[in-house]
């Protein structure tokens, strides 16, 4: 039986924020390991081991790092 | 999302549209929805604010497939495939983005006057030339004759301060 591929999320660093990747990662460390790739235009993060008995792990850690790239946002702008 | 792409690619010059909401694609296993939005329509940070707004509803993806564009995928927390859930939440979604679209322009254009009132409100002496106009006018009163003629012991000439007094 083939081995699950490990779910790769592509995150556009001009909709998301590197930092609330990172801040993503440490959040969600125990339940996978996470290899994250900076380049230029995106932050790619590869998934792997996920925790069996957390289903939609990899939505779960891309709605974080979502909440956290706007939150981080718009404290940068001032808003409480 | 190979289905996305796919029915995407059938109006792939199309010209940005108020309509283009219109154009959600589903993909096959029903649980997801995605849209592609043009940001000379939806501006960046409206996007960002109606994504936020849904973030405990359902999972959501941005991802950038072009310059100006911005794909928006949604996809249901709980249960299995449920197309008319799935459209209600896209709906949702597109109402909440005119919303915040709304209120980016609004911000947008009342910026300056808004940063005007706020500087203003700091710099401006107004207030605090009123203050002291209240307070010269209680040392003016202060200082006229009082009518009842209570003394105050070291307000009489040669009494001793309260100061002088307890030292």
């Amino acid at each position: 039986m083939a081995e699950p591929t490990a779910p790769t999320l592509d995150f556009s660093r001009s909709l998301y924020d590197v930092a609330a990747v990172e801040e993503a990662v440490q959040a969600y460390a125990e339940f996978a390991s996470f290899d994250v790739d900076v380049t230029e235009s995106q932050v790619t993060v590869e998934l792997r081991d996920p925790h069996p008995d957390v289903p939609d792990l990899a939505d779960h850690f891309a709605n974080h790092v979502l909440h956290a790239s706007v939150a981080r946002a718009r404290r940068a702008q001032g808003d409480p | 999302m190979t289905s996305d792409a796919a029915q995407t690619a059938a109006e792939p010059e199309a010209a940005p549209s108020a309509d283009s909401l219109e154009e959600l694609v589903y993909d096959t296993d029903g649980r997801r929805v995605a849209f592609t939005l043009d940001e000379e329509l939806y501006p960046r940070d409206a996007i960002l604010g109606a994504a936020y707004l849904f973030v405990d509803r359902c999972f959501l993806f941005l991802a950038r497939p072009a310059d100006k564009q911005v794909q928006v995928r949604l996809k249901l927390k709980k249960g299995g495939a449920d197309p008319d859930a799935l459209e209600a939440l896209a709906g949702e979604f597109a109402n909440a983005l005119l919303d915040q679209v709304l209120r980016f322009r609004v911000a947008e254009s009342t910026g300056r006057i808004r940063e005007y009132y706020m500087a203003r409100a700091f710099f401006t002496t107004a207030t605090q030339s009123s203050i002291d106009q209240l307070l010269a006018e209680l040392d003016d009163e202060e200082l006229e004759d009082d009518d009842l003629e209570i003394e105050v012991p070291w307000e009489t000439p040669g009494a001793t301060t309260p100061e002088g007094s307890s030292g």
